[in-house]
């Protein structure tokens, strides 16, 4: 079966708002229960007390990396098939600075502010309602930004194209770079507390067993695949193959509801396109 | 007599459930996760309301109104309404809900409140500018390795340390989170 099911299976746009539902309950469900749901124990990491934050994101982030590279070498899952996100370097590199500025001063993003919302954090209430009036002025001052916001662009990059180097050295790099980052940040925060009066705090937790095993052979399964495919010089990218989008809309719904027209005849019949979901 | 409060999971099992969710989420929808999306779609609403022609020729908006459904028809904000439902059964399950102002021993609660929403602006104006947050820039993102958010994360990640001394008065000195924490 080839992936992702909502082309492969020509699922509806129903069913994609359907299955949205189940997907955020298990993102909300996780996040709470990684203890996301607290200021205080996510800005932990930058006072070097506790990176929980860090080992969370940087397992999250090398677990799906895995799967959604191995699943592309295995010719299952084409990154180019896959909503991967456009690089626009400027915008990106101030609403990085920005939302940096504003994690530490209002002690949540903007993900984990509902997580903590529900447990009755009044805080992040205080937070939710900064965002819809960060959100309006964003609206507000966009015409005068509009030009701006394409600046830097440089289509799907990944981060091998950007290096140039072959996609499996990318894969292995940001694996080592977590790996590393593992087995330091438990000695800096035995040092930063052996320096603190107040002390105490969670005791390091190292990963289970079960979970060493199943995060190894996923590894090992996708790396595998990657010198596969490197060895008969595949190239890995997630820019589009196919004729020009019909609609270049930010909008999914927008973009797969649309209906060919005839001025722009596509080769073949047009596929649902998987705009970025994510954000903005 | 308030319940005792369960504890939460070992971070790395927390971390790779959600990389399984994002993969899962991929592999159904071939879409990642996200959160600042819903936001803006549900201001828009507002703003609509407000200034209804000035809303619907908005570009940030444009296409919200453009569309069949209207704004809240989006995939983010179906995902998000998931989310605050997986929370509160997540919260209800761990016996975690306590209605606090989470803060550090140094601050009030009202500068605290006032630090929070102030925070929340300048993220939900960033989120806007960079097309999505920690959730769909960082982590779906960073999973895909897509370049762009590389350098967010790293930008945002070295801003945070750099205004963590500034900011210190706000969290340093609170006793961290004792909560005990399963294997």
């Amino acid at each position: 079966m080839k992936g992702p099911l909502l082309t492969t299976l020509e699922l509806s746009n129903a069913t994609d708002l359907l299955l949205a539902i189940p997907i955020g309950f298990a993102f909300g469900f996780i996040l709470e229960r990684a203890g996301f749901g607290r200021a205080d124990r996510l800005v932990d990491i930058f006072y070097g007390r506790d990176f929980r934050v860090m080992r969370v994101m940087f397992t999250a982030v090398v677990t799906a990396m895995l799967g959604l590279y191995g699943l592309d070498a295995a010719g299952v899952m084409p990154l180019g098939d896959i909503a991967v996100l456009s690089t626009y370097l400027w915008p990106q590199l101030v609403a990085g600075v920005l939302l940096g500025a504003g994690f530490i001063i209002g002690g949540y993003c903007p993900g984990t502010s509902f997580v903590a919302v529900a447990s009755g954090k009044l805080d992040a209430l205080l937070f939710i309602g900064g965002l819809f009036a960060g959100s309006a002025s964003f609206s507000i001052v966009y015409p005068d930004l509009e030009n701006w916001l394409e600046s830097g662009f440089l289509d799907r990059m990944l981060l091998h194209e950007a290096f140039g180097v072959p996609v499996g050295a990318a894969v292995l790099g940001v694996t080592a770079f977590a790996l590393g980052c593992f087995a330091i940040v438990g000695r800096v925060e035995r040092w930063v507390r052996s320096r603190s009066a107040l002390g105490g705090g969670p005791e390091e937790l190292p990963p289970p067993v079960s979970l060493r095993l199943a995060t190894a052979s996923l590894a090992l399964l996708a790396f595998a695949h990657l010198a596969a495919t490197h060895a008969t010089g595949h190239v890995t990218t997630a820019k589009l193959s196919e004729a020009p989008a019909v609609t270049a809309s930010a909008s999914t719904t927008a973009s797969k509801s649309s209906t060919a027209p005839s001025t722009a005849p596509t080769p073949k019949p047009a596929r649902k396109r998987l705009t970025g979901g994510c954000g903005g | 007599m308030i319940p005792e409060e369960k504890p939460i999971w070992n971070p790395y099992v927390a971390g790779f459930a959600l990389g399984a969710l994002l993969l899962v989420s991929f592999f159904l929808t071939g879409k990642g996760v996200g959160a600042s999306g819903a936001v803006n779609r549900v201001t828009a609403i507002a703003l609509h309301a407000a200034a209804p022609t000035w809303a619907e020729e908005n570009g940030s908006m444009r296409n919200y109104f453009a569309s069949p459904g209207g704004p809240l028809s989006g995939w983010l904000v179906f995902e998000m309404a998931g989310v605050i439902l997986g929370a509160a059964v997540a919260v209800y399950t761990r016996r975690s809900f306590r209605v606090e102002t989470v803060r550090g021993p140094g601050v009030d609660p009202r500068s605290r409140l006032v630090l929070a929403a102030l925070g929340g602006i300048v993220a939900g104006f960033a989120a806007q500018v960079g097309r999505g947050c920690t959730s769909g820039q960082v982590l779906t993102g960073g999973a895909q390795l897509a370049a762009g958010s590389w350098v967010y994360m790293w930008a945002m990640f070295g801003t945070a340390y750099l205004l963590a001394y500034p900011m210190r008065g706000q969290w340093l000195g609170s006793a961290p989170a004792h909560e005990e924490v399963s294997r």
